[in-house]
């Protein structure tokens, strides 16, 4: 009879202790990891500005969040467009931008991209103008949200023979690791200091060689255009370090300049 | 079977097999069996006792090195690396006690008998070819390190040396000690061995700098005996190397560190049919440090590979087996079943450090490698009459291996442009000997056989070795096929009295011969990286031949006369060159002379030049030719001590083995003296 009871003991304990630990359960998280580079409200509309990682020169993509400035409700319904400033003092310059490709959206956020082809200088800023057309509210407005731009070698402007600046930048230099990678270009050529399109009718060489030991690899794909000035080919590095990346673009046969752009794998 | 050894007893268990020990007057015409070793002739040791041996020399590079068809590479002044008739590293298997054991160096800086200091060298078999695979399946050979282990039977013994070798400034001190319980149930024994080196000279007092080193050995090993046919033993062996400078290369091993471990049970008498059984179960790991922190910063910067950066490596292996044999014995048949199994994790990484402040770089050379291994070997003696007996062995095994690091798998699959899966491999070997005592001086053995290698780990899985040899870059090969052996040989031995003869001719036709095939030319215009890249791969067929003499002739009662020649060479059938690293002609003549209390012996080694080289195959230049002679004695002074010393290279010739790395300097003229107490 003791027995029993200590079994009972234990079985309560047990039940107890499976019911306590299911009614504890905290519900998934399911936001994404995104760092928030800045919020701005206007005409009772919040604009909130994130992205994967800090920002770095180069490709980055953002994320813009919309809501509701009283009720906090996220809106889905919307018309985004982001304009990147470098204000130089002297002189403003803007960069090459992907905007949303939708207005209504299903998640919590607009994706939009931008090339920053410098970074953060003493002399110069960036800064982010998103101008918006809250369909809910049905307002329109602008904010500017600042925004800090690390360094990087992995996007630079490349002053062609064909009389054109084009931009040049590895959109997914954070996800190279060792080994053979899907690497993909943005080519976006300039119009004016505010104005960049997607370069679509050229071709590119690519050649990734370590500098500090004097070779390359083997099994390397140039990249080929797949859409809206984006690039695909096949990059191998063969261990970690600086990497350097001659890319070179081409009209035809005809090489028209040719840029160095530097990464770091780091496993 | 074909084998080298230098002799002693095997065992310390009496067995029911001493009956089926066939010794005649030579004790040179013997066959293996669980209680003697058998040996066909001996280099220029030739019927020396290990204790002889070791009366007369100074470490396991010596003794192995006077063993007849055995070379030692050298790379440094210390730890040679051994190859058996010019073949070595994988094509060889190196054992201690049977047991496995990886070098954890992808240079091959830490060749396994490095950890087996003389005195704990009971005796070293030595099989050229393909004539024995109990220990393993090789195209070149075995070579097992046989240790002394604790005697149930010696209440108690010790001895303690101290020594000097003015080469290189080396000090060494030994002890070892075996204690056992008057009851003979129990016995201990214990060795350590301390070794300080500077840099050594070499010939016309050439100093090579940076070659000391500094190493430690301590073995401790335990027997209990259970009954009077069991025993239970175990065996700890912890070796430490620091600061080995290498010449040689472009790094130095600044820290090598190995321990073995064994436990083993041996029982006799079990049933009629089995005469006896072994069962070892063992551990042993290296880890392996290189760097080239202690070069000049002016040596870096104008290094011919990867100069303006230090790039430290660390390499570890560890490996597990079981080894597992069975011996039955009738009166004129012997079968011996052995069961041989062992995993083997091996990992290899370099860092890339430049000195001008730029991200550091790093790869895997070996990316957490698992290789495992299982084989079954069987053998059969049959001797039907006293002048004629036959001997068939045959071994399978079955090997698996498989990168682990998913870095190092990913960078080798991109490289190769290729995915690779873990890799199999199933190898059998066979081999017949036949010997006829044609008179009773004059016996005749002939020897078939057939064997395979499987690559080794670093030749399926390595990435970006580095060989100083023909300056060039190696990446692994997953695909490579194993190297088929076929192998003839012919002994014949003369012996009477005072005169023992023997002379051997052997052939081999290796397939499938595994080397390095450049597939990236060397660029030299390129300043920062100037190498070629090679891949391993089958080169098509190799063919060996060869012939060895030795002898010993008693002059008188106290003066022996010995000597040992062989000739060979190797040849790519494909490349229509000289296999790399063939020894070139060679004849070694000694005189001793022995009296009761002392012995002095004086003895010449003639080396022809090699100008059969690899031209393609790795770039050999051609060696020249030397002499080198030598002089030693030793004598006891009093009841428990004893005195040894000698004169090395005496005429202090400068001159470098064929073998040489980077053609490094042999030592030169080198006194050395020694001290022993023993009781």
């Amino acid at each position: 009879m003791k027995t029993l009871s200590l079994y009972t003991l234990v079985l309560a304990l047990v039940i107890i202790v499976s019911g306590c630990s299911t009614t504890t359960t905290e519900p998934t998280n399911t936001t994404p990891a995104y760092i928030k580079l800045g919020t701005a409200t206007a005409s009772g509309t919040t604009i909130e500005l994130y992205a994967d990682d800090s920002l770095l020169s180069g490709y980055n993509t953002m994320y813009v969040k919309v809501l509701d400035a009283y009720s906090k409700a996220i809106v889905r319904d919307a018309h985004i467009q982001l304009i990147p400033i470098m204000d130089m003092g002297m002189m403003k310059h803007s960069c090459p931008t992907e905007q949303p490709t939708q207005t209504v959206i299903t998640g919590d956020y607009f994706r939009t991209a931008a090339v920053f082809q410098m970074s953060t200088t003493p002399n110069g800023t960036w800064k982010i103008k998103v101008e918006f057309h809250n369909h809910v509210s049905d307002k329109e407005d602008e904010v500017e949200i600042p925004v800090t731009v690390g360094e990087s070698n992995c996007c630079k402007p490349i002053k062609c023979t064909d009389n054109n600046t084009y931009v040049v930048a590895i959109a997914n230099h954070m996800e190279m690791i060792t080994g053979v990678n899907n690497i993909e270009f943005t080519v976006h050529r300039k119009i004016d200091d505010m104005t960049y399109e997607p370069a679509t009718n050229i071709s590119m060489e690519m050649t990734p060689e370590m500098p500090s030991m004097g070779h390359g690899s083997p099994n390397n794909a140039d990249p080929v255009h797949v859409a809206n000035g984006h690039y695909k080919g096949k990059a191998n590095f063969t261990m970690t370090g600086e990497w350097r990346i001659t890319a070179t673009l081409k009209l035809g046969d005809t090489s028209i300049g040719s840029t160095q752009l530097y990464l770091t794998i780091k496993k | 079977m074909i084998a080298e050894c230098i002799i002693s007893l095997l065992m310390t268990l009496p067995t029911p097999a001493d009956s089926a020990v066939k010794k005649g007057k030579d004790s040179v015409r013997v066959y293996k069996s669980n209680q003697a070793v058998v040996v066909y002739g001996t280099g220029s040791n030739n019927g020396n006792s290990i204790d002889a041996v070791k009366q007369t020399l100074n470490s396991s590079d010596d003794v192995i090195s006077m063993v007849q068809g055995v070379t030692m590479m050298r790379r440094a002044n210390f730890a040679q690396e051994p190859s058996i008739r010019g073949l070595s590293a994988g094509e060889i298997c190196v054992t201690i006690d049977g047991m496995k054991m990886h070098s954890a160096c992808t240079d091959r800086m830490d060749p396994i008998s490095a950890y087996v200091e003389i005195e704990n060298m009971r005796r070293l078999e030595v099989n050229k070819g393909a004539t024995d695979v109990t220990n393993g399946q090789s195209v070149g050979g075995t070579m097992n390190f046989v240790t002394q282990h604790a005697d149930v039977s010696t209440p108690l013994f010790y001895r303690a040396e101290g020594g000097y070798e003015s080469v290189s400034n080396l000090r060494r001190a030994r002890a070892e000690a075996n204690i056992a319980t008057t009851n003979e149930r129990f016995a201990v024994r214990a060795t350590t061995s301390i070794k300080r080196s500077n840099d050594y000279w070499a010939g016309n007092a050439t100093r090579i700098n940076n070659s000391g080193y500094a190493k430690e050995n301590y073995l401790l090993d335990a027997a209990w005996r259970i009954n009077g046919s069991s025993q239970l033993g175990a065996m700890m062996i912890a070796d430490a190397a620091r600061n080995i400078g290498y010449p040689a290369l472009i790094m130095d091993a600044s820290k090598t560190m190995a321990y073995i471990g064994a436990m083993e049970f041996k029982t006799t008498g079990i049933s009629e049919q089995i005469s006896q059984m072994n069962c070892k179960l063992y551990w042993n790991t290296v880890e392996h440090t290189m760097d080239d922190y202690k070069r000049s910063v002016d040596e870096v910067r104008t290094r011919v590979i990867m100069p303006n950066m230090y790039m430290p490596m660390v390499g570890t292996s560890q490996t597990t087996g079981l080894l597992a044999n069975a011996t039955s014995v009738a009166e004129s048949s012997l079968v011996k079943l052995t069961v041989d199994m062992y995993m083997l994790n091996a990992n290899a990484t370099m860092r890339m450090i430049p000195l001008d402040n730029k991200p550091e770089m790093f790869l895997h050379n070996l990316g957490d490698i698992t290789l495992t291994n299982s084989a079954l070997a069987g053998e059969y003696v049959y001797q039907p009459s006293a002048v004629l007996s036959f001997q068939t062995q045959a071994r399978f095994d079955y090997t698996s291996r498989f990168i682990n690091d998913a870095s190092a798998k990913r960078t080798l699959e991109s490289y190769l442009n290729t995915t690779i899966d873990t890799r199999t491999y199933f190898l059998y070997s066979v081999n017949a000997a036949a010997t006829w005592q044609a008179l009773e001086e004059v016996s005749v053995t002939a020897v078939a056989a057939r064997s395979m290698r499987a690559p080794t780990h670093i030749e399926n899985f390595g990435y970006y070795l580095y060989n100083p040899m023909d300056n060039s870059v190696y990446i692994g090969n997953p695909f490579i096929k194993p190297s088929v052996s076929y192998q003839a040989e012919v002994k014949a031995d003369y012996v009477t009295e005072d005169i023992a003869l023997s002379g051997a001719v052997f052939m081999y036709t290796i397939q499938d011969y595994i080397a390095g095939v450049t597939f990236v030319e060397a660029d030299t215009t390129n300043l920062l990286f100037k190498q070629a890249f090679r891949r391993y791969d089958n080169i098509g067929s190799a063919q060996l031949l060869g012939a060895e003499f030795n002898g010993t002739v008693a002059l008188t009662e106290s003066i022996q006369a010995r000597f040992a020649a062989k000739v060979q060479s190797g040849k790519s059938i494909r490349y229509n060159e000289s296999l790399p690293f063939m020894p070139p002609a060679e004849c070694d003549v000694r005189l001793s002379y022995k009296q009761e209390g002392w012995w002095a012996e004086v003895g010449c080694r003639f080396v022809a030049a090699q100008n059969s080289i690899s031209s393609v195959i790795l770039h050999e230049d051609a060696t020249k030719g030397f002499a080198v002679a030598d002089m030693r004695f030793g004598v006891a002074v009093l009841s428990h001590v004893t005195v040894k010393a000698g004169i090395e290279n005496i005429l202090d010739s400068l001159y470098h083995e064929h073998f040489s790395i980077n053609n490094l300097p042999t030592r030169g003229r080198n006194f050395y003296a020694s001290i022993a107490y023993t009781y």
